[in-house]
């Protein structure tokens, strides 16, 4: 059984089409890239997944549970992980602090259990303190968990960002351009840190990204969009040589003399 | 002895502190001090329970009037006497079984902190599908209702002419206890992972949502407790002065409470509690600005009614200009920051 079945998801704003008629079949433990030009729908694609945007028509199946119209916080609950392309992190709380967040969602003690000082809550905070600290230094953040997220380097505030992820505890982790920003040698050291994760942590990822070389060098599978529509799929050889898809970057050939 | 057992005993100590000072001000103190007192705590009980909302959630409402009044009211109909309450409904007389009931003072304190919580979490579900100024908006039209409504219930709480006659049960002891209560629950909620949530919340609310916290959850908890605790102080407001009206329940206590908490620093419990204590103090002390003062026996210059206020408001300009955040802006005053101070001044510990 698939682990993420979308069929004929389409998100229209007003006139516009943003996406449509998407198809995407996540088995468990693949690692697929989104990508295609700019305002191809990317994002959009990602938002109706994590509940953010309701699409207007098309069916999202996770874990064999329909997800649509489902609110962000129970779609993250089910099991599914998000990054942002324009990083949300609480800026003003430390980085310890923006991982031990994302644990609240599965907190057993009721509000009262603080308050009253119950040792079952006591128990969760430890937990929680403990996981965070071995979370961040996954993402090697440890250095820094005092550190406002805010104050924190580009690169560190992404590795930051999936670091908060993973603390949800998602079967699937949908990364949004992970790279973007990343020199080089981060960009290296990223791909090894979504390979490691994805066997430590048993995960299923898909993400959007436009260097060309992270993604052929990552994904197994790759999905192209392009003004909404999805005009490839296959392994990273085949979109290589693909004509749409060259077209879609580059634009077409026009004849000489013309 | 470490950093955390240190700062726990020296809490402990500073409210035995403040206990012997409530024992002195019982024992020598005048009515008139002893009632700047109770003011204090009752400023304290609100600031605190209205900084959840506004500062620690960052939901920006401008309700509290309303919790207040559905407190004094819900209290003071409980603790009257029937007899008293035949004297005072002139125009229409008290509807059953209001009419006939008196219960102690704890369960009706209690009680009015119920009802106002009871509002607060049934409020919650229309005024939070909105955000920002709507929220701000919304909860304004809801704390006037609330007034006109304690306006025209003539056979509930008697109107305009509002109740009288209640009885004089708030003491130190029921002020500042309520006041440390709220102070101590408060202040462990937001310490917990729910406290966490709830800043989440004010500094990025689709960060909170995709990391699986319900954001409206959240905040009907928030907006449940202060309403809690706002009822609570509302109820001792009420035994306090002994009569109530809906005037006394006006956008304006609304008003004082933000200027408390705007310049105590938004989310600072703390700055809460000190801008509380120096706007109760501050009011009394300045009284003497709105009575007639005459300058070296040439000139007199006569009272003006509501002075006061207009030197508070010249007061949060020059907050709002100079410390944006409020004096403690979001930080919190700690053991740790005092020992700290004290060390770099060569006062060694």
């Amino acid at each position: 059984m698939s682990l993420l079945k979308i069929k004929g998801l389409t998100m229209r704003f007003g006139g516009l089409l943003a996406v449509t008629d998407f198809n995407l079949n996540l088995e468990k433990g693949e690692l697929v890239g989104l990508i295609g030009p700019n305002g191809a729908g990317k994002t959009t694609a990602f938002n109706m997944i994590t509940g953010r945007l309701k699409p207007t028509e098309g069916s999202m199946i996770f874990n064999g549970l329909d997800i649509d119209g489902k609110k962000p916080s129970q779609i993250n609950r089910l099991g599914i992980g998000r990054t942002f392309q324009n990083i949300h992190l609480l800026t003003e709380m430390s980085a310890l602090e923006n991982v031990m967040m994302s644990f609240h969602g599965r907190l057993k003690s009721p509000f009262w259990a603080p308050i009253l000082g119950f040792p079952g809550y006591a128990r969760e905070e430890r937990t929680m303190l403990k996981e965070s600290h071995d979370l961040l230094e996954r993402v090697g953040l440890e250095d820094l968990a005092q550190t406002e997220a805010g104050n924190l380097a580009y690169g560190q505030q992404r590795r930051l960002e999936i670091a908060r992820a993973l603390g949800t505890h998602p079967k699937l982790l949908l990364l949004d351009e992970p790279a973007a920003g990343m020199n080089p040698r981060e960009t290296n050291a990223l791909m090894e840190l979504i390979l490691t994760i994805r066997r430590d942590f048993d995960l299923t990822v898909l993400l959007i990204e436009h260097d060309m070389k992270f993604v052929m060098g990552l994904c197994e599978r790759l999905v192209v969009l392009d003004n909404g529509a999805t005009i490839a799929r296959g392994l990273p050889v085949e979109i290589q040589q693909n004509k749409k898809v060259i077209t879609a970057y580059l634009g077409e050939r026009k004849s000489a003399g013309r | 002895m470490t950093p955390k057992t240190r700062d726990r005993w020296l809490t402990y100590l500073s409210v035995l502190v403040l206990l012997g000072i409530l024992v002195l001000a019982q024992e020598y103190a005048d009515e008139y001090q002893v009632r700047i007192l109770n003011m204090v705590a009752i400023y304290i009980t609100l600031a605190v329970s209205y900084n959840l909302i506004n500062g620690v959630t960052g939901q920006f409402s401008l309700e509290p009037n309303a919790f207040v009044a559905l407190g004094a009211y819900t209290a003071s109909l409980l603790t009257l006497t029937p007899l008293e309450k035949g004297m005072s409904f002139i125009i229409d007389p008290c509807i059953w079984p209001l009419s006939v009931i008196s219960i102690p003072f704890l369960p009706a304190v209690i009680i009015g902190g119920l009802v106002a919580a009871f509002f607060g979490f049934l409020m919650g579900f229309p005024v939070f599908r909105v955000r920002g100024d709507y929220l701000a908006i919304v909860t304004l039209g809801f704390g006037e209702v609330i007034r006109v409504v304690a306006n025209n219930l003539q056979s509930v709480t008697n109107g305009p002419l509002g109740l009288k006659g209640i009885a004089l049960y708030t003491n130190l002891w029921w002020s500042w206890g309520l006041a440390l209560v709220t102070l101590f629950v408060i202040n462990r909620l937001v310490k917990s992972s729910y406290g966490r949530a709830l800043k989440a919340i004010r500094e990025n609310e689709l960060a909170a949502e995709s990391m699986g916290i319900n954001a409206f959850r959240h905040k009907l908890l928030a907006f449940t407790m202060s309403a809690f605790f706002e009822g609570m102080a509302g109820a001792l407001l009420a035994h306090l002065i002994t009569t109530i009206s809906p005037m006394l329940f006006t956008f304006f206590m609304t008003f004082n409470l933000l200027i408390i908490i705007t310049i105590g620093g938004l989310g600072s419990i703390t700055g809460s509690v000190l801008a509380a204590i120096a706007f109760a103090w501050g009011s009394e002390l300045l009284r003497a600005v709105e009575e007639p003062i005459n300058i070296l026996g040439l000139y007199t210059i006569p009272g003006i009614p509501g002075m006061r206020m207009v030197i508070f408001s010249i007061i949060l300009i020059v907050v709002m200009i100079f410390a944006r955040k409020g004096f403690m802006g979001r930080r919190e005053f700690t053991w740790q920051w005092l020992f700290d101070r004290m060390h770099r001044k060569g006062i060694g510990l």
